[in-house]
């Protein structure tokens, strides 16, 4: 045990999860419903794409499988996020109880340790379900997956993963001022959920918004439409997807430096932990 | 009885200031919103730009449905399981089963309370906003599909629907008790149950006929389906009576359930320490 402190950041990464782990078994029955939840969570939105897309077949020029394939994009960054690196989702919440001291008394950085105890490696094994959807997307929508086209799927999939975790970076530090900020996190889940969606049929001013403002767009739209060299249907451009490791790259700087602002005016929030309902 | 009036006065005033504590949050929320409702208004409009009317459901009627959604989402999204998971994993729960009001009842009235206070703080001024919003967005008026008749029996409806919300809530939040505390897997399955088939975000008119008649078995559409559908005048007359019966008779069931759970519950109560 006293050897943790003192290794590699590898070592301490599966030390803390393997707690983590321990941590979320004490109740078996908890444990076991949350693996029942991703399968629930994405049969839900498949479902409810499914009944949209019979009733208004019509969806900005997008096919059902095209559809299908912005959604498993989105959803697997969301998944590979909170698997590997679930720190920024959760900085939020452990600065509304007052938990971020815990962290910066850490020797390995609070947003290392953060990272290290929020994820969940071990979803890899459920994340399997949306990664089998993500595979009959691509092939349904005539894709065909040759060594670029694989290649670039993976550079997009990291990418996304790095804007998704940077946006949420982004409401966390903001917690750092504010305390309370669990309206833009909900937000922020509500705008994925309508990403889920091909931003065009929101119109110009909504496109741009999610396009520059909140670029969810860069995690599944502009590159699925890079994908399907799609030319009807894509708003501004599709090239815009080929600047996605670019985008993904401005805003990890820009949120790990609006981190570190925040924590610089940072000042103790557990007056306020446990008392406060989080809505 | 005047004890139960004096707490839910005292779980009024606490829940309007919880939520006025965090300025940045009241505005965040306010825009999220506003940012929702903008969004629903043109996914809508796009999917109904080639028809006047779908399942009988003008454009109008259906951003009406749109913005009552977000509307309902604040007042049934009071998080009660979350207060009673915090309450078991802390231990304070053995404190709370001590007052003199039995604990499920103050766990009611603390739900009441927040929902009375979001009413007046955010409910009323949203709508207010929001309707303001889908005239200038649609250019036209959306609000005019609303009767007052059918305004006011859908505000009976909704008030049954944070009813069953509560006690559906109390349900799984009770749950916690077997759980050591830990609900988020429990609270993200009731949360997904209930988004498909409560018409949360895609009517259940839209819905194929075999889902809809799946739907009609659940309770879950008497949270956003049945008072929304009363709103935009889909549900009148003897249909709407039937539905804000069967809202009433679900309340009912959950109520029970909810009351069975705890009496099992409160036997595991174990206080360590002193």
């Amino acid at each position: 045990m006293a050897s943790v402190g003192a290794s590699g950041p590898f070592r301490f990464y599966l030390h803390a999860t393997r707690l983590s782990f321990k941590s979320r078994m004490t109740s078996r029955l908890n444990a076991l419903t949350q693996i029942a939840t991703v399968l629930l969570k994405e049969g839900t939105q498949i479902s409810l794409i499914y009944i949209v897309l019979q009733r208004f077949p019509s969806l900005g020029g997008w096919s059902a499988w095209e559809v299908g394939l912005l959604y498993s994009i989105l959803s697997v960054v969301r998944r590979f996020m909170t698997a590997f690196v679930g720190g920024s989702w959760a900085l939020a919440r452990v600065v509304f109880r007052g938990e971020l001291d815990d962290y910066l008394v850490s020797p390995r950085g609070p947003l290392f340790v953060l990272n290290s105890r929020a994820s969940a490696p071990w979803r890899v094994l459920t994340n399997l379900s949306i990664i089998a959807i993500l595979a009959i997307c691509i092939r349904q929508s005539g894709i065909v997956l040759d060594v670029r086209a694989a290649a670039s799927l993976a550079a997009m999939l990291i990418s996304g993963v790095a804007i998704l975790y940077s946006l949420y970076l982004f409401v966390g530090s903001a917690a750092l001022w504010a305390v309370q900020v669990s309206a833009l996190r909900d937000l922020l889940s509500e705008i994925q959920e309508f990403a889920s969606y091909p931003l065009n049929i929101y119109g110009t001013v909504v496109g741009a918004i999610l396009t520059v403002l909140v670029p969810v767009g860069f995690i599944n739209y502009y590159p699925a439409a890079v994908l399907l060299a799609k030319v009807d249907g894509v708003l501004f451009s599709q090239h815009l997807g080929l600047l996605t490791p670019l985008v993904s790259a401005l805003l990890v700087a820009s949120s790990l430096l609006a981190f570190r602002f925040g924590l610089r005016r940072y000042a103790s929030a557990s007056v306020v932990g446990g008392g406060h309902s989080e809505n | 009885m005047a004890d139960w009036g004096r707490y839910l006065r005292g779980a009024i005033r606490v829940a309007i200031k919880n939520s006025t504590i965090f300025r940045a949050n009241v505005v965040s929320q306010l825009t999220g919103a506003v940012f929702t409702a903008f969004l629903l208004i043109a996914f809508w409009s796009t999917l109904f730009r080639d028809a006047a009317s779908v399942e009988g459901i003008s454009l109008n009627a259906m951003i009406v449905y749109a913005i009552g959604t977000v509307l309902l989402t604040v007042v049934l999204n009071v998080p009660i399981e979350e207060e009673l998971g915090a309450k078991i994993r802390s231990g304070d729960v053995a404190l709370s089963v001590t007052r003199p009001i039995p604990y499920p009842a103050t766990v009611f009235m603390d739900a009441l309370g927040e929902v009375v206070a979001r009413v007046f703080i955010r409910v009323i001024p949203y709508a207010l906003l929001l309707g303001a919003l889908s005239m200038v967005l649609t250019r036209s008026s959306p609000l005019t599909t609303v009767s007052i008749p059918s305004f006011l029996v859908a505000v009976v409806s909704g008030a049954l629907a944070v009813g069953l919300s509560s006690f559906y809530q109390m349900i799984f939040g009770t749950l916690a008790f077997w759980t050591a505390g830990q609900l988020y897997g429990l609270v993200v399955a009731r949360r997904e149950l209930a988004r498909l088939t409560s018409g949360a975000f895609v009517p259940l008119w839209f819905f194929p006929e075999w889902a809809q008649g799946v739907a009609a078995y659940l309770p879950f559409q008497g949270l956003f389906h049945v008072p929304l559908s009363i709103l935009i005048g889909k549900l009148d007359g003897a249909q709407a009576v039937r539905s804000l019966s069967l809202q009433a008779i679900w309340i009912l069931v959950f109520f029970a359930i909810a009351l069975a759970v705890w009496r099992r519950a409160s036997r595991r109560i174990e206080v360590q320490g002193g």
